[in-house]
């Protein structure tokens, strides 16, 4: 497992360079903010936020990529051949999506961190709260992402693949900035990820390699 | 079941509405190395998909070393060895890169034998594969797979694109692996000479159909090519079932009859010809005649017979 899991994302280490580059910059613009005294609690939720509005192209990138390339390069053919099950390619798979996403949540951990230590925000945004009502969200969406991304791959045309996981994925951020954050939006991300993930799941399962 | 490592009932598979396995019943013996003959399209590489699990059967049974190939466990996977046609590596993957990934994921992996193989081949370790020659792939390809130290290889054509040292390299190894006790080889090519080589057993598909299924000394024994010459006008048709091909110019005939006997001999002398002679044949003759798109197929033949069986 080990060994498919490193496999996955030296495969695709590109999107989590571009993920960590993000991040990066995010960090960043946080420390700046604080630096110059410009931060505050709509800088919490706004600078994770749009981090993962970018990682979202990244997140959904790599799902398609993922899939795209490994019936392009007859991938799981080859690994299917070799004593490994279909269940753990795809779980290796999913695995690095979701250490992918977890790089896209790095400026959030420092924000909180910071705010903590520093003890400059109300016990309210404490990192108790913070983490349910900012990271989940966070992590959900871009990981919503991936998901679309994983099952929009999943096609012998890369125009299919790219302009799926895209569209699907801006239908999914205009949702979010309709509705905001909230209970139903948490429902409909936890649906769109279990939807997405289980037809990805299948047809890979079932796929002719 | 368990006698044979590989064993199909009645395995059929349509693609988009088109028949192109139509009921075989494939059996290996341990031990055996099987020679898996057809021509282009005839359904070779859609047996080895099956077997492997990489593609679901329409209908019928396909069993590898036990066990339903569609949902073959991480443990029967790890005792089959494969060479693909075409020798799908990943393209983009170094030389160094695919073997950690072939060692890392396989059930056994004797680092002896592979640097033996990769010495005797002379593959270059920090070349990407889409960089090697389709020699250089099909050595790579076969050395991880022998380096498992498989149960059962199946080798999908896999001296295609080899020089005649390295084909004759091959056929070596081949055959030492088979030396090792309990080894089972599936093995398909166009190269008819070097089937004839190694296999102690073939199977001859001709339009989805398994049409010989038996050991090679056998089928040369019984698959008979005739001259017979007659005094006047030969008769118009011959009473002798498993025709395989007839040619007729003049007072001769030509045919090619499968599973010759006593009977069959009987039958042709009571047209009492001036002479009959036997022509021997080649494996790639046999073949030819067998899968032939113009040759007569027997009755046994459409009622799903191959010309021998076990």
């Amino acid at each position: 497992m080990f060994t498919l899991i490193i496999r996955e994302i030296e495969d695709n280490r590109l999107f989590f360079i571009g993920a960590l580059i993000l991040a990066i910059i995010f960090s960043g613009l946080f420390f700046w903010m604080l630096y110059n005294g410009a931060y505050d609690d709509v800088t919490f939720a706004a600078l994770p936020f749009w981090n993962a509005m970018f990682g979202m192209l990244i997140f959904s990138g790599m799902g398609a990529v993922q899939m795209y390339l490994d019936r392009r390069r007859k991938i799981s053919a080859l690994l299917a051949t070799l004593a490994v099950s279909r269940n753990k390619i795809f779980a290796a798979r999913v695995i690095a999506g979701i250490l992918l996403v977890f790089i896209g949540l790095i400026p959030l951990l420092e924000i909180t961190v910071t705010a903590v230590l520093a003890r400059s925000v109300e016990p309210a945004h404490s990192v108790r709260l913070l983490y349910p009502e900012i990271s989940i969200p966070v992590f959900l969406l871009g990981f919503a992402c991936y998901c679309i991304g994983l099952q929009a791959g999943w096609t012998s045309n890369q125009l299919t693949a790219a302009l799926g996981a895209l569209g699907l994925s801006f239908i999914l951020f205009s949702v979010i900035l309709i509705k905001v954050f909230g209970w139903e939006i948490y429902a409909i991300l936890v649906f769109l990820i279990s939807a997405c993930l289980i037809r990805a799941w299948y047809k890979f399962s079932t796929a002719a390699f | 079941m368990s006698e044979y490592v590989i064993q199909t009932e009645n395995l059929v598979k349509f693609f988009d509405g088109r028949c192109v396995l139509n009921g075989i019943d494939l059996k290996v013996p341990e031990g055996c190395i099987y020679g898996l003959l057809g021509r282009n399209g005839a359904g070779k590489t859609t047996i080895i998909r099956i077997l492997l699990g990489l593609e679901p059967g329409t209908r019928g049974k396909s069993m590898v070393l036990g066990v339903s190939s569609w949902q073959l466990p991480v443990s029967v996977l790890g005792q089959i060895g494969y060479v693909a046609e075409g020798h799908n590596l990943i393209p983009n993957y170094s030389v160094r890169r695919i073997v950690e990934l072939y060692k890392g994921l396989s059930a056994r992996w004797s680092e002896q034998f592979f640097r033996r193989l990769i010495e005797t081949f002379r593959l270059p370790m920090e070349r990407k594969v889409s960089q090697l020659s389709r020699g250089m792939r099909a050595q790579l390809n076969l050395s991880l797979a022998m380096a498992t130290e498989p149960k059962l290889l199946i080798l999908d054509d896999p001296t295609l694109g080899l020089d005649t040292v390295s084909r004759r390299q091959f056929l070596e190894l081949a055959i030492e692996l088979i030396s090792r006790n309990g080894r089972t080889i599936l093995f398909c090519s166009h190269i008819l000479s070097d089937v004839e080589r190694i296999a102690d057993r073939v199977g001859m598909l001709r339009a989805g159909k398994l049409v010989v299924d038996c050991e090679l000394e056998e089928m040369k024994r019984r698959v008979r090519k005739l001259r017979v010459i007659f005094d006047d006008e030969p008769p118009r048709e011959f009473p002798i079932t498993e025709i395989i091909a007839q040619k007729r110019q003049g007072r001769e005939v030509t045919i090619s009859v499968a599973n010759w006997n006593q009977h069959k001999q009987t039958i042709l002398n009571t047209f009492k010809p001036a002479s009959c002679t036997d022509i021997p044949m080649t494996l790639e003759e046999i073949f030819i005649e067998c899968t032939a798109s113009g040759s007569n197929a027997p009755v046994d033949y459409e009622q799903g017979e191959p010309i021998c069986s076990h």
